[in-house]
């Protein structure tokens, strides 16, 4: 409940409501992209500087165990969605990739919610983000092409929008320099990055609701199965997450960033790479699932319900 | 000073495949190019542009009618069928014809 009540997630709740209301409420895209660019980095270079602090060793493990997530979520998104939703495949590999890969803001509201509730996590959270941004693309392309010689736009294009798309390259370079740059010097750019992050949060959160709202208006377009898909398919991930993350030892804190990770969908990346390498598959739709749908579910409902699930699953397993 | 008849060919098209569109433009070898970003409504739903997988882009190009018949044919055969692609032509007289190639 107290989630409902932070800043930002009423600021969602009022971009969803102006959207749905039909308020000629907008945001200059130009305010868009500086959000997205600033909240990407300002992501990579919090978890690099707490990604210093970390021992490589405790690393290796959880990375595997996102990996492994990172290829098992798709595939089981995938099968759902050919076998009971009878889906085209185009469409169902496209929708997987998108709940395979994440979503950066789901994991920067999921970080704030801990770090409000005290809860410890992590200091590598920011690697299993970048770590599950790229693999489920690959295998969602793999999937929509299977028997076809090759995606329509061929690999190199695809690894160019992959790792030179804002998502992928400014998370990673903010990453690098959190854990390269001296920690004194972090300073000189903390009030920016670090102070101003959940006001600025805030602010992207609102544009986001509107965004959401218009996707949400297309919920009709798209059947009743989608909708079900979209809030039920992150929950079985979220349950996958845990698992994984029980397995690899993580703390209650990592099991709630491991669990929402899995259940987030990208709507940065991964539309932009399936676009290029999956052109017959229905943007609306895999768009109007991930951003009009589950983004809302888990930044409203889904964190919560992670964070209570993390916890019991650490009374009963330890 | 005469104006020369060449053709204009007008490209609307999703932001996402702007740039290998112009690379189809510079490999048919034309002369320069102009890009605004556009906003609008057709058989694809509403393109506002506000953000990302919702923009659109209007490129302009002007040539000689056999360059700019057979690039928009090429265009319309790669990504017609999946993209939000209109591409047209237009009649229209230039000064300067030199730069856009026409007494090459």
């Amino acid at each position: 409940m107290e989630n409902l009540l932070d800043p930002a997630v009423l600021c969602f709740v009022l971009g969803l409501a102006a959207g749905l209301a039909r308020s000629d409420l907008s945001l200059p895209r130009a305010l868009y992209e500086t959000l997205s660019v600033y909240l990407l980095l300002a992501i990579g270079l919090k978890g690099g500087v707490e990604l210093a602090r970390s021992a490589p060793g405790e690393i290796l493990l959880p990375l595997l165990g996102a990996l492994a997530l990172g290829v098992s979520v798709p595939l089981v998104a995938y099968f759902v969605l050919r076998k009971i939703g009878r889906m085209k495949r185009p469409d169902s590999a496209a929708i997987a990739a998108h709940y395979g890969s994440v979503s950066a803001v789901t994991f920067a509201i999921v970080l704030e919610y801990l770090r409000q509730a005290g809860t410890p996590f992590e200091d590598y959270s920011a690697v299993l983000l970048v770590v599950l941004e790229i693999p489920a693309i690959g295998v969602g392309i793999l999937l929509a092409k299977r028997g076809a010689a090759g995606p329509a736009a061929g690999w190199r294009s695809i690894a160019r929008e992959l790792f030179l798309g804002k998502s992928v390259f400014l998370l990673l370079g903010g990453l690098m320099i959190g854990v390269l740059a001296r920690p004194e010097t972090i300073g000189t750019v903390k009030p920016l990055f670090f102070d101003l992050f959940k006001g600025a949060l805030a602010l992207f959160l609102l544009e986001m609701g509107l965004v959401a709202s218009r996707r949400l208006a297309e919920v009709r377009t798209v059947g009743p199965f989608l909708l079900g898909f979209g809030i039920l398919m992150p929950i079985l991930s979220a349950a996958m997450g845990i698992a994984v993350s029980l397995g690899v030892g993580l703390s209650p804190g990592g099991t709630t960033v491991l669990a929402t990770l899995a259940a987030s969908a990208s709507y940065i990346a991964a539309p932009a790479a399936m676009r290029i390498a999956v052109p017959e598959a229905n943007p609306a739709l895999y768009l109007t699932a991930s951003l009009g749908i589950t983004f809302p579910f888990n930044v409203i409902l889904g964190i919560p319900l992670y964070d209570w699930a993390s916890r019991l699953a650490h009374q009963i397993g330890g | 000073m005469t104006p020369t008849p060449l053709k204009m060919l007008t490209i609307v098209a999703e932001a996402a495949i702007e740039r290998r569109i112009v690379n189809e433009l510079v490999a048919a070898g034309v002369s320069g190019f102009t890009t605004v970003e556009a906003r609008g409504f057709g058989e694809r739903g509403r393109r506002a542009g506000d953000w990302d997988q919702n923009r659109s882009v209007r490129i302009e190009t002007i040539c000689d009618a056999a360059t700019a018949s057979s690039v928009a044919e090429r265009l319309l055969e790669l990504w017609g069928p999946h993209y939000a692609l209109i591409v047209w032509l237009h009649d229209v007289q230039v000064l300067r014809g030199g730069k856009f190639g026409a007494d090459r």
